[in-house]
């Protein structure tokens, strides 16, 4: 630690704060550092938005899941193997011609964590959570989406344990790929609602 | 509580900053924080709702001023304190020596339970309740209340008329839960109008859907 009194503190302040609650409540027996080291590689290595794109391929290629999907997530995702912690209450919506959905927690970080993993920087921050409620058109072109204003949008503000995630549009001139290229297309901020899908 | 978190509607707070190939971690601090709370979390000291408000209750100069994973140390260091865990005297004297010390043997979430954490997570949903006071298409009014304690229900949204759209079923009710009460209700997905909540610039095609309890709202002819 250093006390030469600059400004700003430095750098390694926070590693060191952050060891030392680690250290303290590992010597309580509170905490296991290699349980640690499982949900961490977990979330960094494991659970990504390539699971909830394996979910849309499925659900454009087979209608009834796709059905299923919209009806009882729960249900349908558990079919995929899905992993339920942060998102054991989903709904999914749908994009169509005529709607866009898009998602935001404005009180904290709420997100669909086992078919995304964890949320963006951006996702999280004050600057979109307090403008994509009130000027989504506005914040989506932020992103490089234009949304026709024939188009209705929906803002979906997670304030309760519910978690949803967006079903995207399918994108033309994509009827030959197979389920696997299909998911390849697929990207998280499409199923955050913040992007669309492209061929 | 009415506090710089509930920033939904709010104007000033800079640029939204898109990193291109964001890493899920941006410092091996912000890794063992993350798993920190799930670790402490499986202790059962507290609930989810406690550590919200926690964080909540930073200042908004620090809440705005510090990154994301900083508001988790921040949680989780109070509610350790708070809830009698640790003192801040040994807190602040663990900052001051040497890094050491092997686990002890009998942490509460082990290797073996991480997986099934994962896999299973553990659902608020409630199977027996109240009967819902509302049903789909319903028109409602969100209360006016401003809380000094944690609440999910935004400034923005309060005192607006809504429609439910479904009933999600019965949940503890997060505003009390932080404080300690269950007090589990049916949660409604309520769809607000854009121009009933931000007025007459918004489009007339766009919609808000919010989760809320069934002590937020009240019938509305």
């Amino acid at each position: 630690m250093s006390d030469s009194g600059h400004a700003h503190p430095p750098p390694d302040e926070i590693q060191v704060r952050v060891k030392a609650l680690e250290d303290l409540l590992a010597e309580k027996g509170l905490v296991d550092s290699a349980a640690m080291d499982a949900i961490i590689d977990q979330y960094e290595h494991k659970i990504g938005p390539h699971i909830g794109a394996k979910v849309v391929a499925r659900a454009w290629v087979d209608p009834a899941y796709k059905q299923r999907l919209l009806t009882d997530a729960n249900a349908a995702l558990v079919e995929l193997g899905v992993p339920r912690l942060q998102g054991e209450d989903m709904v999914v919506v749908e994009n169509t011609p005529a709607v866009h959905n898009v998602l935001v927690c404005t009180l904290c970080s709420c997100y669909p964590w086992g078919v995304l993993g964890l949320p963006p920087g951006w996702y999280k921050s004050p600057a979109y959570r307090s403008r994509i409620v009130r000027d989504p058109r506005e914040t989506l072109k932020q992103f490089g989406l234009e949304v026709a204003p024939t188009k209705e949008v929906r803002v979906w503000d997670s304030t309760a344990e519910i978690r949803y995630m967006v079903l995207p549009v399918r994108p033309p001139g994509t009827e030959r790929l197979t389920e696997a290229e299909l998911a390849a297309l697929v990207t998280r901020d499409a199923m955050i609602g913040v992007a669309e899908v492209s061929a | 509580m009415n506090g710089i978190h509930d920033c939904g509607g709010m104007e000033g707070l800079g640029r939204i900053s898109i990193e291109a190939h964001e890493p899920v971690f941006h410092a091996q601090w912000e890794r063992r924080v993350f798993g920190l709370l799930w670790a402490v979390g499986f202790n059962g000291f507290w609930n989810l709702d406690e550590f919200r408000y926690a964080i909540e209750r930073m200042s908004a100069e620090e809440y705005l001023g510090t990154p994301y994973y900083e508001h988790w140390l921040h949680g989780l260091e109070t509610l350790l304190i708070e809830k009698g865990v640790v003192s801040r005297e040994a807190l602040l004297a663990a900052r001051n020596r040497k890094p050491n010390i092997p686990a002890a043997s009998n942490a509460p979430m082990t290797l073996q339970a991480v997986a099934a954490l994962i896999a299973s997570g553990g659902s608020a949903k409630k199977e027996f309740g109240a009967a819902p006071r509302f049903h789909a298409g319903d028109r409602v009014r969100s209360k006016n209340n401003h809380s000094h304690g944690h609440t999910r229900l935004p400034r923005y949204a309060r005192g607006k008329a809504g429609v439910i759209e479904r009933d999600h079923g019965i949940f503890p009710f997060n505003d009390t839960n932080a404080h300690g009460k269950e007090n589990p209700q049916h949660v409604y997905l309520v769809r607000f109008a854009a121009r009933e909540l931000w007025g007459e610039a918004a489009s007339d095609k766009d919609s808000l859907f919010l989760d809320l309890w069934e002590e937020h709202l009240t019938p509305a002819a």
